[in-house]
């Protein structure tokens, strides 16, 4: 009961701090050079990090599991990866469609959005292998193994734009932030309260999602008493 | 429809029709599992 109400009330804040940054959004200065279209980049921002948070998340609670042999850890590495991949389709989705008014066209193979994409298809993958193993034994330690070695994705993705040469604007480096260079400070608002909301929103998520799957065990011993 | 209205408006949809179906899915484990409860407590009884 007490779980139920706290997983409504991060719904609610969740939901809350979202239209306080959609306000702030539309509040935001327009960009001198890309105008409107440069608020493309208060999503596209929290959209991309918090995927990295989810997928830390699977990489922390897989250890755990081979560690501990404890189920709880497997229920969360699995609803971290099938929510870290729906928000990471929103970062795809809305790198593509802010590529072409900056870049002239939809989808370039520069390091960044390669890597970005790579990581989608582990985590998509990741979420096949956990479909595809039917033996509740070893399915855990299987996704668990394979959680640890995708998250090699994750710090490649976010280093490839500090490695190699590419198209990808660098906004945040210690000295930009220092210098005062990184955003205007009216654009740093928007930016980190969507980026709070968005994490708000990831935990409301898991909540749910790992409710979800304790839900659907719960059912599946009350049908095997049943049958039984 | 202009790539800012176009980013916003795919982004919000990816991620509420997720919320809906997991709303939905839940709302629906926890009508059988109570009528499953139901079903275990008559057979007992």
């Amino acid at each position: 009961m007490k779980d139920r109400v706290t997983r409504r009330l991060l719904g609610m804040a969740s939901f809350i701090g979202i239209f306080i940054s959609l306000y702030t959004v539309f509040r935001a200065p327009l960009d001198k050079n890309l105008g409107i279209v440069q608020k493309i980049f208060y999503i596209h921002f929290p959209v991309a990090i918090v995927p990295y948070f989810a997928f830390f998340v699977v990489f922390v609670c897989s250890i755990l599991y081979l560690k501990t042999r404890d189920r709880k850890w497997d229920k969360i590495a699995y609803a971290s990866a099938e929510i870290g991949l729906v928000i990471d389709t929103a970062l795809l989705v809305t790198g593509t469609i802010f590529n072409k008014p900056t870049w002239g066209v939809w989808w370039v193979w520069e390091p960044r959005i390669t890597t970005s994409l790579i990581m989608w298809l582990l985590y998509a993958g990741y979420l096949m292998l956990h479909f595809s193993v039917g033996d509740i034994e070893r399915r855990p330690r299987l996704t668990a193994v394979f959680g640890i070695v995708a998250f090699i994705s994750v710090p490649i993705s976010f280093m490839s734009i500090r490695w190699w040469r590419t198209a990808h604007p660098l906004i945040f480096t210690p000295a930009k932030i220092a210098l005062g260079e990184a955003l205007d400070m009216q654009m740093w608002i928007p930016t980190l309260i969507f980026l709070a909301s968005m994490t708000l929103f990831y935990v409301y998520l898991l909540g749910q999602r790992v409710n979800m799957i304790n839900l659907q065990e719960e059912i599946q011993d009350l049908k095997d008493e049943i049958g039984g | 429809m202009s790539y800012f209205e176009a980013a916003y408006f795919a982004a919000w949809l990816i991620l509420f029709l997720y919320v809906f179906y997991i709303e939905r899915k839940l709302a629906v484990l926890g009508r059988d599992l109570n009528h499953l409860k139901e079903v275990v407590k008559r057979e007992k009884s």
